[in-house]
């Protein structure tokens, strides 16, 4: 009943900002003291909202009165068209005001309160998504929910003041029943949330792999690529796990066909118009089965991830076009999304203004073309090729269906149709002039868990790239996350100016390890594998479930977060469970901790049940299955100067690798005070030396880099 | 079968002189360190496990708790373990890890020449098992635990 479809929320999640103007004689409520961007653009609204917080719940208690929840996030469409017309409407903010405490929230600052209420919605609406609207009795319990409602009823759908009216007038005739009821629906949610894994050391559920697989391939669009039907999401997971599904069988038929299922996936993501072909990066998702026609919003979740990506498969095939857009998808979140202390924001909006100074503003206004500035940009002759190329005509390219607010009509989404290949000055004419355009909203408060994913895109991507600039960068927000714990070294949640007051959840610890164990395994700084150890321990003390198994996503130290729950999805982003699962086995191979290998196996045992009954669900998990389940290669790096030997380490696919830096110095006496091997190797007659050891066989050292090169391409092949 | 026993000789005879090279520091028996022609004139009519291996090596440091018991429960009856180290920096850092683990069987240095005799292409841990005429009778590579190790060599006992 609780099974979620985050395909299915994203098409309500779709894009764009509100522009509430921000003229300083307008009265302000009290998210005007709020860090996060989207709680920003409510501080004018009439409505009266109040922040999560005992502030709000008390005036619901002292008052008898129930509590509007509005859930959503900077870069969510129909949140801001919500605001727009029923927010902003003096009339129903006043009845809001009289009737109902408000509360605002910003999912991405508070995932946990989001998920609770969540689950509430898809239980008794059978969907879900945002803005999410969930009214609570004054003890935090729904009794109430939907998303998006129309300011007057359209279509069968009851209009938000019209709600409003009939919850409240319920809530004044009937609340000793609606309270009861909240009660038995708290009950039912907390019963369906109780953990049910397995506590014994079962066996790795390694069986669910080539069933994920199967189905998997069952839904692949081998015309178009990527998966299933219109809209279609990147969902990098599928990709990860389907190359290693490639790497433990490159010979096989499934093997191959699941790469040629990547890569052709890859290859139409990077052509289509989901792909910014001017800036580099991607947007969030494509409306056609096509790629063609993008929801415009830029996420650092989605950028960090397919980064990895296509450096994997740059690693695998060697293929420049890979290389290319891991480049430009690095290259964007520089340029675009890197504050001041080198960590990176949130997400970029979809809507911006047509024409800067005027009201008016449309989804992808900032992205889009006509033909007649082609021509006026770049003359007639060169305008009519890049037309060619880039899929432009002059009635536009957007289908009606595609766009139905008709905000794009007679104009072109930049999609590769053709070679574009004698087209870069052309490309950099544009993307200077597009500069010059009124920018979308930017949510610049920084996310930790985020964050995390885009230090691991760029730790692989410079390190497969053979670029310092990416490493540097990912060292950078690795250290300024770093230089923002707590006191006693908790990750916050959000960033803006300063810390948030929120502490980090169990994906903000899950997603950082993960980026500093690349950064370290890329860069070779033992301080980055020194931290991830230290917030692991600290992550397994905040959210394990000694109980069942598996981290919840919660601490558990905020009673106004009525459930603990379990993230057993991964979807735009991965479940913290998976990534957990995964960094554990590498931090037990690069340790030898046997302890957090057994941890690795009871976090993937305690999701058992979801992933016989719904492989697909969680492919990321089965990345760690198969991680935990493969012949471990370990590599050491031996000297104090081992770049050469480290460029050839990063050029193959090896996905079952730890590799482990031995400087000489105090960094690997760390390492060889748990991993006692790591004691006696070094450089070997003064030279920079690998040492390789596969499946419990080592072959013996070597200096030389073509030597290394010739043995890891034979270990590569079939394990 | 003939070539592995030649294999044998060629290491028995390169380990000689990589041990004779070797005159600056005369190994002590309290460590276990012996030299090659002492080991090779001890091995007649015995069995012998012979275990290439490094410091280094993961899965071999995960197999020295099983020769040491080897070693302790059938020497007696005309077993030897013999290690051969390939760690590249020396006996500097195999003889403190002899003593921290205990080995109690010999255990001596590879060179170069060895390296070549095997194609340069020695996986480890190797560990060969040769009977009491000096015949190869099994060969395991990689990890291999107590359990196997002790059924190849009772039969030959």
């Amino acid at each position: 009943m609780l099974s979620r479809s985050r395909a299915l929320f994203a098409v309500f999640a779709m894009s764009a900002s509100s522009f509430t103007s921000l003229m300083a004689a307008e009265p302000t409520n009290r998210l005007i003291g709020e860090k996060s961007p989207y709680l920003l653009q409510h501080a004018r609204n009439p409505v009266d909202w109040y922040p999560w917080g005992e502030e709000a719940f008390k005036k619901a208690r002292a008052e008898r009165k129930p509590i509007f929840l509005s859930i959503g996030y900077s870069t969510c469409h129909w949140c801001h068209v919500m605001e727009r017309e029923s927010f902003e409407n003096e009339e129903i903010a006043a009845f809001m005001n009289a009737h109902f405490v408000n509360i605002k929230v910003d999912r991405e600052e508070r995932p946990d309160v989001d998920r609770v209420y969540m689950t509430f919605v898809q239980a008794t609406t059978g969907g879900g998504g945002w803005p999410m609207s969930v009214w609570l009795t004054p003890e935090l319990k729904p009794f109430v929910g939907g998303t998006y409602f129309p300011p007057e009823g359209r279509g069968g759908q009851p209009g938000f003041l019209e709600v409003l009216k009939q919850i409240s007038e319920v809530w004044r005739e009937d609340r000793a029943r609606i309270v009861e009821s909240s009660e038995r629906v708290m009950e039912a949610l907390r019963q369906s949330a109780a953990p049910s894994g397995e506590t014994a050391a079962a066996e790795l559920p390694v069986s669910v792999m080539p069933r994920a697989y199967g189905q998997i391939a069952r839904g692949y669009d081998a015309r178009l690529g990527g998966f299933g039907g219109a809209p279609k999401f990147p969902r990098p997971v599928t990709l990860e796990f389907l190359l290693r599904m490639y790497a433990g069988n490159p010979e096989s038929e499934n093997g191959r066909h699941a790469l040629e299922m990547t890569l052709h996936t890859l290859r139409a993501m990077a052509a289509g118009g989901m792909h910014d072909q001017l800036g580099g990066g991607f947007h969030r998702y494509s409306v056609d089965a096509r790629w063609q026609v993008p929801h415009f919003e830029k996420m650092l979740y989605d950028q960090g991830q397919l980064a990895g990506a296509y450096a994997s498969a740059f690693q695998i095939t060697g293929e420049a076009e890979f290389a290319e857009v891991a480049r430009d998808i690095c290259d964007y979140v520089l340029r675009d999304l890197t504050a001041e202390g080198g960590a990176f924001f949130t997400a970029e909006d979809a809507d911006s203004l047509i024409v800067a100074g005027q009201p008016a503003h449309a989804e992808g206004a900032f992205y889009v073309w006509t033909q007649p500035e082609l021509v006026a940009a770049l003359g007639a002759e060169t305008a009519a090729k890049f037309a060619e190329a880039y899929g432009v005509s002059a009635d536009g390219n957007v289908p009606a269906s595609a766009d139905p607010h008709g905000e794009m009509t007679g104009k072109s989404v930049l999609y590769l149709a053709n070679d574009a290949k004698e087209l870069d000055d052309a490309r950099k004419k544009l993307f200077a002039m597009r500069e010059q355009r009124p920018r979308p909203h930017l949510d610049d408060k920084i996310l930790t868990a985020w964050n995390g994913l885009m230090i691991s895109g760029l730790a692989r991507a410079g390190a497969v790239l053979d670029e310092p600039r990416y490493l540097a960068a990912a060292a950078k927000a690795a250290g300024f996350l770093r230089g923002n714990l707590t006191k006693d070294g908790r990750l916050p949640r959000s960033f803006r100016g300063e810390p948030g007051r929120v502490l980090g959840f169990a994906d903000d610890y899950a997603f950082l390890i993960q980026g500093l164990i690349d950064l370290y395994e890329a860069g070779a700084d033992i301080a980055w594998l020194q931290w991830a150890t230290e917030l692991q321990e600290t992550q397994d003390q905040l959210f394990w479930d000694a109980g069942h198994g598996g981290y919840f996503t919660t601490s558990g130290d905020d009673p106004s977060v009525l459930l603990r729950m379990k993230e057993d999805y991964d979807g735009a982003e991965p479940s913290p469970n998976s990534v957990s699962a995964l960094n554990l086995a590498r931090l037990a191979g690069l340790l030898d901790r046997p302890a957090w290998r057994e941890r690795a196996e009871n976090t993937v045992t305690a999701f058992r049940s979801q992933l016989t009954h719904q492989p697909t669900a969680l492919p990321q998990m089965l990345v760690a299955v198969d991680f935990l389940a493969a012949k471990p290669r370990q590599i050491v790096l031996a000297g104090e100067d081992t770049k050469a030997l480290r460029r050839v380490v990063w050029r193959h696919y090896l996905p079952d690798t730890v590799l482990l830096h031995a400087d000489g110095g105090p960094g690997q006496k760390w390492l060889a005070a748990t991993n006692e091997f790591l004691e006696t190797v070094g450089p070997i007659g003064g030279k920079p030396a690998a040492f390789v050891c596969e499946n419990y066989v080592c072959q013996l050292p070597v200096t030389d880099p073509a030597v290394l090169e010739k043995n890891l391409r034979v270990s590569a092949s079939p394990r | 079968m003939q070539r592995q026993f030649r294999l044998f000789v060629i290491l028995f005879l390169t380990a000689t002189v990589a041990a004779c090279g070797r005159t600056d520091q005369p190994a002590r028996r309290s460590e276990n360190v012996r030299s090659t022609e002492e080991t090779v004139s001890d091995l007649k009519g015995k069995v012998v496990v012979l275990n290439f291996w490094a410091t280094w090596c993961a899965p071999c440091r995960r197999e020295i708790p099983s020769f040491i018991k080897l070693q302790e429960k059938y020497q007696d009856q005309g077993l030897t373990v013999v290690g051969v180290s390939f760690d590249e920096m020396g006996m500097e850092v195999v003889k403190p890890f002899i003593r921290e683990m205990g080995i109690n069987y010999p255990v001596v240095m590879v060179d170069e020449a060895l390296e070549m005799a095997y194609g340069g292409n020695q996986l480890l841990p190797t560990t060969y098992i040769i009977d009491r005429q000096g015949r190869y009778a099994t060969r395991h590579v990689g990890y291999t635990d107590y359990a196997t190790l002790e059924a190849d060599i009772k039969p030959l006992l």
